[in-house]
């Protein structure tokens, strides 16, 4: 296997192995002279208010140019272009995107590994915070379809595809992250936001889910420091390793009733392995985000749909070279 | 469904009314004059008056708030004062209304009638009792700060929930101040009590906005309204020159403009964006050049401070820049457009559509920013603030993230523990100092009066 990204193998990718069908199943077919994509070409340079008549143009482009990177916009009035940049055109529409990179987790990975870098135990990360919001989107939301893409080095992006998202004024983007937000300045001081009274369903989905998390993963003496005795954070511990469906009325039984206690945990679980999102990409309404089957330009790896968060691991995630072979 | 919408609202569809222009003007007064003496009504039906003295009150309700639309269609200014006051309004009818069902139905004129239902029927919806499923008799209201003397403690039903299609509430989504289920936001009516008013606010902006038009059409339905509108205009301006330089406490001779440090946090980023870029916003501009203004700086003084900080200068003689550009400061001291002497905007209108830069600046800057401008003081007395900070603005207590940034910075605390305007945090800031060097001057006095004798 050539492990170099030459153009050529990019073009033949692009030509033969890209699923365009695929694709155009997550922005579908109705505006898409008025939709923006972005590419990086040649010497990395970045190119943006781009659009196309029909997917043909869009794949002879791809093939033409052996884009390294591809990238999907929002939709507008009219076609993006140099001369009608997205910035005097009206935005029409855009996907609820959410965007988890393992790199967010920096302060709090105990593995070693940093920035690009990961291993089971801290890609665990990515995959507890994907299932958290898959759960928050459709139960609290009511949102029916979400769709998790691998963005091809280290991180996942869950496509909320519910049709209604499309229109979603910034501030509605915003609601649903503040909802979602219990980490504020995630790079510095990681101030946690208590656990509201009011919002049930999402603080017994902390409870449950992250909770347990972070309780299989400690030792007795982690939870000494927060306050509970010794045999007490054994006999959690025990607990929540043999439950399999540990939920927040258990939570409730076996964490001691102790106030302080108990903000101490929490505060220690939200900072731990509470789901830490790319703000940007979501609310940004006229972000551009990577295009789903496309090629990551600097792994080569495919941006492929997960089918189950559980079982996926970045190294799994097929090449470009694999693909051709 | 059709939605029976209670009398006082005045969103709702007047039905056949006959327009009588002259009787509609009396009724406009009249409401103005309630308006001004801060009389907050609601409309009912009292048991004693027959239908056709009913069918009166109702008309010069729907009357008289059609005559003030009309009025003020054509200035945005006074536009803005309208919407605020019967912003007011239609908080107290919602607020204190004793008919839950009125409640409802306004909801659902506003949200949309697909968007809103009952607890009983989104039960019904979903087949299961939200209430017992997620323990919500554990959920104790909270304090009751809303059945103040502002609604004379007429505040009904307000504990009891409704439910929302999220996306329409979105501030309340944010605060995490409901029960989300399947898209359906669970809340109570008093945590929605100022997201209903703002979309009030929003819908009588718009339908105003329509009126422009009947206006521009009709010059002498212009001139009808024109009283009023001056009335309104009157009543307008003094709401906002409320508070010249003595009131804020500040000395004659003293300017206050050339004491920094008396500036508020926003006034102070604002000038230093101005001066790394050489521009602002248009609504910063405003902001800045309002409360310059307020703190003294005069209108030639302004000139010459935008001359040097904007790079709108460039190439530009000094006079050319006053003929060129000078037309927003000379707007915002009355010698131009409207010739209304316009007053710095409030923290809360700061927060909706200035700039505030605790509501607006990313926490991550505004924390570093902190950090550095107070790097000479106890590392860790400022850490422990930036945390009380962080912790409000999370909870979008904005106004109180900045009396706590005044409390760390001159060690005071600020009456009513948030800041209501950026004016009056200089004017505290400057009693402050100006007491102290009072103070200072006094001792001074005396330890050489002391000496004085002694010799």
């Amino acid at each position: 296997m050539n492990n170099e990204l030459k153009p050529e193998f990019l073009a033949e990718y692009y030509e033969k192995k890209f699923p365009m069908d695929y694709f155009m199943s997550f922005i579908g077919l109705s505006n898409f002279s008025n939709r923006e994509f972005g590419f990086v070409v040649g010497k990395d340079a970045f190119v943006r208010n781009i659009s196309f008549q029909n997917t043909d143009q869009l794949r002879e482009y791809m093939i033409n140019n052996a884009v390294k990177h591809a990238y999907v916009g929002a939709i507008y009035d009219t076609s993006p272009s140099r001369e009608s940049p997205i910035q005097k055109i009206e935005w029409k529409g855009r996907e609820f995107i959410f965007d988890i990179d393992i790199d967010e987790y920096d302060l709090v990975r105990k593995c070693g590994c940093k920035g690009d870098q990961y291993c089971k135990e801290c890609w665990s990360l990515v995959q507890d915070a994907a299932i958290f919001i898959d759960e928050t989107m459709k139960d609290d939301f009511g949102f029916k379809d979400v769709i998790w893409i691998f963005s091809g080095r280290r991180g996942v992006h869950g496509w909320v595809m519910d049709k209604i998202t499309q229109d979603f004024n910034q501030a509605q983007r915003v609601a649903i992250l503040n909802y979602l937000t219990f980490i504020h300045d995630e790079k510095r001081t990681q101030s946690i936001e208590e656990i509201p009274n009011e919002a049930k369903p999402l603080r017994n989905r902390i409870y449950s889910l992250v909770a347990k998390s972070f309780l299989e993963k400690s030792t007795p003496e982690q939870l000494k420091e927060l306050g509970i005795s010794l045999n007490k954070a054994k006999e959690i511990i025990q607990n929540v390793q043999l439950s399999k469906q540990f939920n927040h009325t258990q939570y409730n039984i076996i964490i001691p009733n102790d106030t302080l206690v108990r903000r101490k945990l929490s505060d220690e679980f939200i900072l731990r392995r509470y789901p830490r999102i790319d703000r940007k990409v979501t609310m940004d309404t006229r972000r551009v985000s990577r295009m789903p089957y496309s090629v990551h330009g600097k792994t080569g790896q495919i941006a492929i749909v997960i089918k189950d968060i559980r079982n996926f691991y970045p190294d799994s995630a097929p090449t470009i070279w694999e693909s051709l072979m | 469904m059709s939605v029976a919408l209670p009398d006082w609202y005045i969103l709702k569809d007047p039905g056949d009314i006959t327009i009588d222009v002259n009787s509609w003007y009396k009724y406009a007064d009249t409401r103005l004059e309630r308006f001004l003496s801060e009389d907050l009504w609601i409309i009912q039906k009292p048991t004693w008056m027959s239908n056709e003295e009913w069918n009166d009150t109702k008309v010069q309700e729907i009357g008289g708030h059609f005559f003030l639309r009309l009025a003020v269609a054509k200035d945005p200014r006074l536009t803005s004062w309208l919407v605020e006051v019967e912003g007011d309004l239609f908080e107290f009818r919602f607020v204190s209304s004793s008919i839950f069902d009125e409640k409802i139905h306004v909801l659902m004129d506003l949200y949309g009638e697909d968007n809103v239902k009952t607890m009983d029927e989104i039960d019904a919806f979903f087949r299961i009792d939200i209430y017992r499923k997620f323990n919500l008799a554990d959920v104790p209201p909270k304090k009751k700060k809303y059945s103040s003397s502002k609604f004379g403690g007429k505040v009904k039903d307000l504990d009891k929930r409704v439910a929302i299609k999220f996306f329409k509430i979105p501030s309340v989504v944010s605060a995490k101040k409901v029960l989300l289920y399947q898209g359906w936001a669970i809340v109570r009516l008093a945590d929605i009590r100022l997201a209903v008013k703002r979309e009030f606010e929003k819908n009588l902006k718009e339908i105003i906005e329509k009126s422009k038009m009947i206006i521009e059409k009709d010059s002498s339905l212009e001139a009808t309204v024109k009283p009023i509108k001056d009335k309104i205009d009157e009543i307008a301006r003094s709401a906002r020159l409320s508070g010249d330089l003595s009131r804020l406490g500040i000395e004659a001779g003293e300017e206050i403009f050339t004491k920094p440090e008396t500036f508020p946090p926003c006034i102070r980023d604002l000038i230093s964006v101005l001066q790394a870029k050489g521009h602002l916003s248009h609504v910063e501009n405003w902001q800045l050049g309002t409360y310059l203004k307020r703190v003294g700086m005069s209108i030639e003084e302004q000139y010459a401070f935008w001359y040097r900080n904007s790079v709108d200068n460039v190439g530009m003689s000094f006079d050319e820049f006053v003929n060129r550009v000078g037309y927003q400061i000379r707007h915002i001291y009355g010698k131009a457009g409207g010739g209304i002497d316009y007053s710095p905007p409030s923290c809360k209108t700061c927060i909706d559509g200035y700039f505030c830069y605790w509501a607006h600046k990313k926490l991550e800057d505004l924390s570093e920013d902190i950090r550095v401008g107070l790097a000479d003081r106890n590392a860790e007395v400022v850490e422990k603030a930036i945390e009380d900070i962080s912790r409000l603005i999370i909870n979008q207590k904005f106004q109180t993230a900045c009396a706590r940034y005044f409390n760390l910075l001159t060690g005071w605390r600020m009456g009513g523990n948030r800041v209501n305007h950026m004016v009056n945090y200089s004017r505290q800031v400057y009693k402050r100092f100006h007491n102290k060097k009072q103070k200072d001057d006094e001792k001074k006095k005396e330890k050489t009066d002391e000496v004085k004798q002694n010799e």
